[in-house]
């Protein structure tokens, strides 16, 4: 059949399947890319045209043979092809121009589970997954409205992937929606593999260490940040979404702050505040105090520690920062290594290389004790590892070279260098500074919902009343 | 609502022209401002030259610089729009305009070689021994450009957050400064040498002009109602505190102005009073405290490097910033690499009288400025609504 | 050619590599020396004027071999000037001497003020540390505080903790030492810390700081002897002297009596014991206040005390005797402390400071016999 040859020439190998079939004397012919499709519909499309008592041209098959099946007619090759890299089955018809896109799409995706990074002891446990079919579903069910708006875009020259723009059209501020949605279709890009590869584009200073959009893999997540007001963007294959706009306060709520009590929940939010100061700053006036100011250090302290650090051949700031490496070190090993040999690697890295370490006088066990408590407190805010890695180690040589002096300055410029981002309208460091009071019910103190009248002012919107008084 | 800095509800997004400052942190700059210098090196000069009558003079300063502070305020409520650039290119043209500025430039320069030079002096006797001065000016520099090349909103913004810090910090020392019963009556008797103190007060007014790195805040604020007022109130709030802490410093050197060089200054005060009961608090509380005057310096140089861009016509950041602070740079390790010459000329009344007219004329050209170009304004208006009426009538 | 972001983001990141390296590199960041492992800790410095210029000696602590112990020990040292006294603490170590953690500076008979105010201006003594006076040589004072710390256990902070507890002894600063100095008073005190020496033989059974010592049994054992085992040693440190001294050095002592009337016209001294024959009491809360009549050159000493008594005893004797007896102790150790010190010529309750405070005038060229002065006691027992 002629049309069928036309599809299959486009492709280089065999992996698009034709099959002809003749009902009652009219030819109709298949195309189908059997790794993608389900092969039950393909079989209810043959028996639907099987069955019909008189050949219907491809118009009426849509209509009328295959009513429950999404379809479309096109007579564009280039969306036929997308269709059937999609899992779509074409269809078309002896002396009938165009092809009917029909809807088989079906590829194995793992189960709705926990994700990983956002565990919780109570409240939902469902996470995103690869489908952004199923990722759709999911944030449907729970945001119940018209109101939701859910714009597709195909990103990729190659991979040509669907990705979803969504958000609250009467919450969210037109603006930012607008902004987003430029930045997205400005991409021009051979393939988008996952939603990181968009990370770059929506962002105003790629280049910055600091994370300016937001993740998220579940979607209760996702509906509260779209309720307050921000964009999600889904990409098919991911299963993390983005949300835009993005304030550093973000990555100190956890989705569990709003399940606990209250009370419960400011404290555990003051506790990732204090443990992401002490991380970042521990091994910096660990190493300044050695160096520079033992003044402040009490006396007895003092002599506790210079009979700790008494003959060690590195300096203290050599010595804290080589801990320091270590630690990232055995971090990243235990990461990439499979779970198995993971558990060992902490063994032979936490026991016998720190141990042995302290005992043979190359380090000093208050270097590991700071670097240990240091690194404990880092993972209280998990989205902010990376970063605060890198600072640490940053200002652990500043202040071990500097002492308190370059150490202050360096913190005073970190902190000038985040408050001067306001990407989409929304100060990085709100609702701090600029301080916004009434954004305070969701900062360090959570509020109960009844208190959290309106929608945070850190994130633009159009709406900002989140119920009535 | 603040409807500069909170970006949200439907404002938002139909939104005017985007402010620089808020009033919140105009108030909060004000505050810091008025207490940076003062509390830092100052009275340590002063206490050298008027002995226990050191907090007079500062508060006479003080209330200087505060009337300073409503000029320049008012210059700001008259100039909603318009920065300080504009004003004067609108009021004595394209060269009288960058002529003005560029001394302005020069001033605030002097005015950052001093900031600079008490800030790492500060440090480097009380808490950095062992470091040399020049690297300390070196780091301070490096900050200083990582500032100055972001906008002004970032600076507020910064200031505004750590504004609760400093008040934190100040509390702590005024408390536990009250609480041990500190002798304040030892700043008696006042005024036992008046034609002293006079020649020591006149000899001391380069500290003066704290306030004028605000007029470049100058039509990028919001203005509201309230912030005059509030302002006032955070400035001399600020002197109040200064004061409160020199009469402290006053009371403890007072008897022994010979200790003045040699003691930590506001540490000792504490020292003086604490006993060894809270360890160094004060050390910990004073760095912290200290970032105030980061923030002045960061301010200062800003403000510098935008009038040279401006007297340059281009706004190149970078190569601006990295020219001042070598300059900078230059003048510290070369021209005051001796303590005592940068003191000799601080202290010189040539200098004194200079910076103290400078400060008050730079104030006085932008509200005068401010003026003219109101009354233009209202002017045109009037014209316009005659013109408009004239028309009606014709037809 | 054109700057991208990109390429003045490596432009930076590479000025802050080179500039970092150099940093790091520099004789003053790359030194070891200032770490803190190089350093021995001064707790205790006691300085004696000699005819060649001054004697330093220095307790200090180090750590030992064994981990986690310290070793004590004392070392003195001879130079013209405080800052080459300092400068040579050093050299006799080995190591530097860290005086930022110094506690108590003890001066010696022969000492200086201005040795005081050498040593705050050249060295990293902070001028909040304890100043205490020896009665004879700081560096005996300070060898034998060793010893007894060593055997004891006693710290140097459990000297302070009883400074700082303002109890009934008058204690100064190397600050509040210079500024009384600096006064129109021209006087400064200290208190003088001295060892209880135990009967020979006795054993360890000390006298508990010397807290009963006296017809008025003044708190003012530092650290108790108990445990010092046997021998003829040290059991204690006691401190009941106050030692005044003028603008050349030391002038004399106030015995105990005196030094607490000082103590009493002191207004951060606010606890101790009052002791009167048979009744004691403890005192509570106190103010003093000094009223001056600059016309008159007449000054009042007011001091008002709240009391608690011991004992049911003291109770049954009535209140108003109470009164009486503890008002009359307090004028007596008041007036022995005016009139001691005003037969050396000084003025440690600083009548003449408080009068030039408020009627400079008046006193402008007085000496403080010029000055009459009353004493007005009023006693509330609780």
């Amino acid at each position: 059949m002629r049309q069928l040859d036309t599809i299959t020439q486009k492709f280089k190998s065999d992996t698009a399947v034709t099959r002809e079939l003749t009902v009652k004397g009219k030819k109709y012919g298949l195309v189908i890319f059997p790794d993608l499709s389900d092969t039950a519909t393909i079989r209810a499309i043959v028996v639907a045209l099987e069955a019909q008592s008189e050949p219907a041209p491809l118009d009426k098959v849509k209509t009328e043979v295959l009513f429950e099946c999404e379809s479309e007619k096109s007579n564009n090759i280039d969306d036929c092809i997308n269709g059937l890299l999609s899992g779509d089955v074409l269809l078309a018809a002896e002396d009938e121009e165009g092809y009917l896109i029909v809807n088989a799409r079906s590829y194995s995706t793992r189960g709705i589970v926990e994700p990983p990074t956002e565990t919780v002891m109570r409240g939902p446990r469902e996470g995103f997954i690869e489908d952004l079919k199923t990722n759709l579903s999911l944030l449907e069910r729970r945001l119940k409205t018209p109101d939701l708006a859910i714009e597709k875009m195909q990103i990729g020259r190659r991979t040509d992937t669907a990705v979803a723009v969504c958000y609250l059209a009467s919450v969210a501020s037109p603006k930012v929606v607008k902004k987003i949605k430029e930045r997205l279709k400005k991409i021009d890009i051979d393939g988008i593999v996952d939603s990181h590869y968009l990370v770059p584009y929506l962002e105003e200073k790629p280049l910055s260490m600091f994370a300016q959009v937001g993740v998220c893999e579940k979607p209760d997540v996702l509906s509260a940040k779209l309720l307050e007001g921000r964009v999600g963007i889904f990409v098919d294959g991911s299963p993390i979404a983005l949300t835009l706009p993005f304030i550093l306060e973000e990555d100190f709520q956890s989705a569990e702050d709003y399940y606990l009590r209250p009370s419960c929940a400011s404290l555990l939010r003051l506790l990732r505040y204090l443990g992401l100061i002490l991380a970042v700053l521990l091994p910096a006036l660990y190493v300044a105090l050695q160096n520079f100011h033992y003044k402040l250090i009490p006396v007895r302290f003092m002599i506790t520690l210079m009979s700790a650090i008494k003959g060690l051949p590195m300096s203290p700031l050599s010595e804290t920062f080589f801990v320091l490496l270590l630690f990232e070190i055995i971090r990243e090993a235990s990461v990439r290594m499979p779970r198995a040999v993971g558990m060992a690697m902490s063994i032979v890295g936490a026991l016998v290389l720190g141990e042995t370490a302290v005992k043979a006088g190359i380090i000093s066990s208050p270097a590991v004790m700071v670097t240990a408590l240091s690194s404990i407190a880092l993972f209280t805010v998990p989205n902010q590892i990376q970063t605060m890695s890198i600072l640490r180690l940053v200002y652990t040589v500043i202040a071990g070279l500097t002492g308190l002096f370059g150490l202050t300055l360096a913190v005073l410029f970190t902190l000038h260098y985040i408050c001067a981002m306001n990407a989409y309208n929304a100060p990085y460091l709100a609702p701090f500074s600029p301080l916004i009071s009434s954004d305070f019910k969701d900062s360090i103190d959570r509020a109960p919902f009844p208190e959290m009248e309106n929608r945070p002012e850190s994130i633009p919107n159009i709406n900002s009343r989140r119920q009535a008084k | 609502m603040n409807n500069n800095e909170k970006p949200s509800t439907v404002s938002a997004d139909t939104s005017k022209e985007v402010k620089q400052a808020s009033s919140k942190q105009l108030i909060a700059i004000i505050f810091i401002l008025a207490l940076a210098t003062k509390m830092f090196l100052q009275p340590l000069f002063l206490i050298k030259s008027a002995g226990r009558d050191a907090y007079i003079a500062l508060a006479i300063d003080g209330t200087f610089d505060l009337i300073v502070l409503v000029i320049t305020l008012f210059a700001m409520k008259l100039s909603p729009n318009r920065d300080f650039f504009e004003l004067t290119r609108c009021v004595f043209g394209k060269v009288g305009s960058r002529i003005i500025v560029g001394f302005f430039g020069l001033y605030l320069f002097f005015k950052l070689n001093v900031a600079v030079s008490e800030t790492v002096a500060f440090y480097s006797k009380n808490i950095l021994t062992d470091l040399d001065t020049t690297l300390l000016i070196l780091i301070l520099l490096l900050f200083l450009v990582g500032v100055a090349l972001h906008s002004l909103r970032a600076m507020t913004r910064l200031n505004e957050l750590l504004t609760p810090v400093i008040v934190i910090c100040l509390v702590l020392l005024i408390t536990i400064v009250a609480a041990t019963g500190f002798d304040l009556a030892n700043i008696f008797p006042t005024m036992r040498h008046p034609r002293e103190f006079g020649i020591t007060l006149s000899r001391h007014m380069t500290w003066l002009g704290d306030f004028s790195p605000l007029l470049l805040f100058l039509g990028r604020t919001e203005m509201k109602k309230s912030t005059l007022p509030l302002s006032v109130t955070a400035g001399a709030l600020g002197t109040a505190v200064s004061v409160f802490f020199s009469i402290v410093m006053c009371a403890a050197f007072g008897n022994i102005t010979s200790m003045v060089d040699a003691s930590t200054n506001l540490s000792s005060i504490l020292q003086y009073s604490l006993g060894n009961v809270y360890g160094r608090i004060d050390l910990v509380s004073e760095i912290l405290w200290s970032v105030a005057s980061f923030i002045q310096n960061a301010l200062f140089f800003y403000c510098t490097v935008r009038c040279f861009e401006y007297v340059i016509g281009k706004p190149f950041h970078l190569a601006t910033s990295l020219g001042v602070s070598v300059l900078l740079f230059t003048s510290l390790t070369v021209m005051f690499k001796d303590p005592e010459i940068l003191n000799a000329v601080i202290v010189s009344e040539i200098t004194s009288g200079l910076v103290a007219s400078f400060a008050v004329t730079m104030s006085v050209i932008a509200l005068v400025c401010a003026l003219i170009i109101k009354r233009r304004e209202t002017k045109g208006g009037q014209n316009q609504d005659k013109s408009a009426k004239a028309l009606r009538s014709s037809e | 050619m054109k700057i991208t972001q990109r390429k003045k983001l490596i432009i930076i990141q590479a000025v802050l590599f080179v500039f970092a390296f150099v940093i790091a590199f520099m004789p003053s960041t790359a030194t070891r020396n200032r770490e803190v492992n190089r350093r021995v800790i001064v707790e205790i410095v006691g300085i004696d004027g000699t005819e060649e210029g001054v004697e330093l000696t220095a307790q200090y602590e180090m750590p030992t071999e064994s981990e986690g112990s310290t070793s004590k020990d004392e070392i003195t040292v001879k130079a013209k000037t405080v800052p080459e006294a300092a400068e040579m603490l050093n050299t006799s170590l080995g190591r530097r001497a860290e005086l930022g953690h110094c506690s108590m500076v003890i001066m010696g008979e022969g000492a200086l003020p201005e040795h005081i105010s050498a040593l705050i201006t050249a060295t990293d003594i902070t001028a909040d540390v304890y100043l205490a006076a020896a009665k004879e040589k700081a560096s005996e004072l300070v060898s034998k505080l060793t010893e007894f710390m060593k055997s004891t256990g006693a710290t140097d902070a459990d000297f302070i903790a009883y400074g700082a507890k303002k109890s009934h002894i008058a204690t100064n600063t190397l600050l509040g030492f210079l500024s009384d100095l600096g006064s129109k008073s021209e006087t400064a005190f200290a208190p003088v810390v001295e060892m209880i020496e135990a009967d020979k033989g006795s054993g360890g059974s000390g006298s508990g700081g010397g807290g009963q010592s006296g017809s008025s049994g003044s708190e003012s054992g530092g650290g108790s002897g108990g445990d010092s085992g046997g021998g003829g040693g040290d059991t204690g440190m006691k401190v009941e002297k106050l030692a005044l001294y003028g603008k050349d050095g030391r002038v004399g002592l106030l015995d105990s009596t005196a030094a607490r009337g000082v103590a009493w016209a002191s207004s951060p001294v606010g606890n101790g014991v009052i002791a009167s024959g048979d009744v004691t009491g403890r005192l509570i809360k106190k103010k003093s206040r000094i009223e001056v009549d600059g016309k008159n050159k007449a000054a009042t000493v007011k001091i008002k005390a709240s009391v608690d008594t011991h004992s049911i005893q003291d109770i049954e004797s009535g209140e108003t005797d109470l009164k009486k007896v503890f008002a009359d102790e307090i004028k007596r150790e008041l007036e022995s402390g005016y009139n001691d010190a005003l037969e050396l010529g000084k003025d440690p309750m600083f009548i003449l400071r408080e009068m030039y405070r408020y009627t400079p005038d008046a006193v402008e060229d007085s000496s403080i016999s010029d000055i009459k002065v009353r004493f007005s006691v009023d006693v509330t027992v609780k």
